[in-house]
């Protein structure tokens, strides 16, 4: 063992990524076991909260069962040794929700950024230090950006007032290089700890955080079994072993963290992440992990490949918080493939086709599925006769407007295929 | 009024906001632009608002006063933290007060919503580009249910937040909320805000989610797509993209481009609430407060 290696700070935040995967429901008792199990382990730094952290509880993230009131405190009381630390994206989160993780005892906190967005962060880490707390800035979906990027908006952070800053691989799209390209411009760029945060699309967030340490990161994220977004983060226990073997001393025995992962194998999961099919695909695509379970949940809805919806979502480059986007891109999915059907025209309704035919005299050739429905024939009168016969024919009602905003022939077809479901 | 109709404004701020904004005046007949205040006069948007040829003062709003210019209406296009100082330097000058920033001191208008009920008071704000979007829907759709919970998202481009929205989105945040509560009545709202650092920037998007009890889809879609249709009358940008609706939820989704601007088709949200802004100035040259106008 070289006695020479530095020391690696291990962040755990099992209870705020894990999150993900069990979508925000877990339960007091199960923050406290695995709080206290990593404290006895002599895990640092225990991090909880809502998978999007403080503030990010609602509809469109996901609602949580406890209150992040309610989460803290629970955690805070199962620690004896380790720091709580909390995570806030400013936009999700505001001032009003660090001063309540101040007063049940949070003492590191994360305040995160998109990858160039770093200076939304300026306030609430001004706000932290202000109050006395240990502010770190990181910055989420970090393979959008280039490793000269994100040093310069580390320094920022640091500027800002973060005492170490880094990067998440939200998207698990990460390979070592990768990593080594940005950690060494971080660290580079700021005299403070850096901070690298994996995820295992593609098997290799154990590989990416050994990468980020022998380039000089000096806190790692990882949870425990991998409890995290997607096909979960940096295995904790594992990670610990590694960096024993490589000499790096962490402070964790890793008996009882072994010990601890078991704790949170039987308590907070039904079945450990793994890197399954639409993991890999989204790793590959570069999309937000945690959202896997939405992109699968609305692609089984409308009958499309979750590979394609996360491929779709991927050019979109859609980022954390943007999980109105999936709906909409498995829409415009659904459009493109009526479009590209090959056998009938646009995949009209037989019954709309001969509508329009029949009573508005279009064209059956200027059906097709690209033409605007102008292209088709159908001008502003003719889109109001179509919403009554429309209306008539399917039994419920059908705008104007809405039509209009259908555009295409192809859109049409989309549109009244979710009238005849009723949507 | 001067012997010149037209309305003669100032504003305040030379960011993203208050450029666009400058433009939007310039092209209005209704009204003249006499000033344009910042506090730096390295500013960018202050040396662009000189080359165009109009009276700049980086003296902030204390030069504005000691002028001696008449003015009938002031934009604040500055930040939040400022807004308070400005409103107490301008009250006395009984100048209509347009604020853009998310202060939220002012009277909450939306233009499609209460124009004519908040143009009887001084000291008007626009809520948040988010909440100018999202209100006109929201209002509609609370004519017809009872909303128990309502949720806005919005996701703006990275290249149309400038520093100011950056440092204000608890204030952009807050202010919204409490817009949404006053317009629909509901007891719960949350708000939230992405900045996408998406290439090429993605255009201006909100999304809204109403829980009620008893919605009927159909009325609720006609009230969503008739809101729409009055904001464009003046944001023609503004596009209903989705209407999501069961008896107890609906989803919906707009977009605001730019259009036929100089600011590029993403930047709807700096489209919408200045815009907004314009569209209450000249209502208000149009029909000038008669009582107490002091000029």
């Amino acid at each position: 063992m070289s006695p020479t290696a530095p020391a690696v700070l291990i962040h755990d935040p099992t209870l705020r990524d894990g999150h993900h995967a069990v979508r925000h429901q877990l339960d007091q008792g199960q923050l406290r076991d695995y709080a206290a199990a990593a404290d006895l382990a002599g895990v640092p730094v225990v991090e909880v909260g809502h998978g999007n952290g403080l503030g990010a509880s609602s509809l469109q993230i996901g609602r949580a069962a406890l209150s992040d009131a309610e989460m803290l405190s629970t955690v805070r009381d199962a620690l004896q040794r380790a720091r709580m630390a909390v995570f806030m994206g400013p936009g999700w989160g505001t001032c009003e929700d660090l001063r309540g993780a101040f007063r049940y005892g949070a003492q590191v906190f994360r305040i995160a950024a998109h990858c160039t967005e770093a200076d939304v962060t300026e306030r609430h880490l001004g706000f932290v230090a202000e109050h006395g707390g240990e502010g770190q800035g990181v910055l989420m979906m970090s393979h959008m950006a280039s490793p000269a990027q994100l040093a310069e908006q580390c320094a920022l952070m640091v500027r800002f007032g973060a005492q170490a800053v880094g990067i998440f691989d939200s998207a698990g799209h990460f390979l070592p290089e990768d990593v080594q390209a940005r950690i060494a411009a971080i660290s580079e760029a700021v005299d403070v700890p850096v901070i690298f945060h994996g995820h295992n699309n593609l098997g290799m967030a154990i590989a990416n955080s050994v990468a980020a340490v022998r380039t000089g990161a000096r806190i790692i994220d990882a949870c425990a079994r991998g409890f995290g977004a997607g096909a979960g983060n940096t295995q904790l226990e594992v990670l610990v072993a590694v960096l024993e073997r490589l000499g790096h001393p962490t402070g964790i025995d890793l008996n009882k963290v072994l010990a601890a992962a078991d704790v949170a194998e039987r308590r907070l999961m039904s079945a450990p992440p793994f890197i399954d099919s639409v993991a890999v695909m989204s790793g590959r695509a570069g999309v937000f992990s945690g959202f896997k379970t939405r992109v699968l949940e609305i692609a089984a809805r409308e009958g499309i490949s979750p590979g394609d919806l996360f491929d779709e979502l991927g050019r979109r480059q859609v980022i954390a918080g943007q999980e109105d986007l999936i709906p909409e891109a498995a829409h415009r999915l659904k459009e493109k493939a009526v479009t590209e059907h090959p056998t009938t025209t646009a995949g009209l309704d037989p019954d709309v086709e001969d509508l329009l035919v029949r009573e508005l005299r279009v064209k059956p050739e200027a059906l097709a599925a690209d033409a605007t429905l102008e292209e088709a024939g159908l001008d502003s009168l003719s889109l109001v006769e179509l919403s009554v016969l429309l209306s008539e024919l399917l039994g419920s009602k059908v705008s104007e407007d809405e039509i209009h905003d259908a555009r295409t022939v192809g859109g049409l077809a989309v549109l009244v295929e979710n009238k005849r479901r009723g949507r | 009024m001067s012997e010149n109709t037209a309305l003669k404004v100032a504003v305040l701020g030379a960011g993203l906001i208050g450029v666009d904004l400058l433009h939007k005046i310039h092209r209005s007949p209704f009204l003249d632009c006499v000033m344009v205040v910042g506090r730096d006069s390295q500013n960018t948007g202050l040396r662009q608002a000189a080359k165009m040829g109009l009276p700049t003062t980086a003296g902030g709003t204390a030069a504005l006063l000691e002028s001696g210019r008449h003015v009938d209406l002031v934009f604040d296009a500055s930040n939040a933290d400022s807004h308070a100082e400005h409103w107490r330097l301008l009250e006395p000058t009984g100048a209509l007060v347009v604020d853009l920033t998310p202060h939220n001191s002012g009277t909450p208008t939306v233009p499609t919503v209460n124009a004519v009920e908040a143009l009887t008071g001084r000291h008007l704000s626009l809520i948040s580009c988010g909440g100018q979007a999202a209100v006109p829907i929201l209002q509609a759709i609370a004519q017809h249910c009872t909303p128990g919970y309502v949720e806005v998202v919005s996701t703006g481009a990275s290249r149309s937040a400038g520093r100011a929205t950056r440092l204000n989105l608890d204030e952009y945040i807050a202010t919204t909320q409490d817009s949404v509560r006053a317009f629909t009545g509901t007891p719960a709202a949350k708000v939230m805000v992405n900045v996408s650092p998406a290439a090429p920037p993605p255009p201006f998007r909100v999304t809204m989610t109403v829980l009620a009890c008893g919605i009927d889809p159909g009325t609720v879609r006609d009230l969503v797509h008739s809101a729409a249709r009055k904001v464009r009358a003046f944001a023609p940008g503004y596009a209903v993209t989705s209407v999501d609706a069961t008896s107890e939820k609906v989803i919906v989704a707009v977009e605001v481009s730019s259009v036929g601007g100089r600011i590029p088709a993403y930047a709807g949200n700096l489209d919408i609430i200045n815009a907004a802004a314009i569209h209450l100035a000249e209502t208000r040259a149009a029909s000038p407060l008669t009582e107490g106008a002091a000029a």
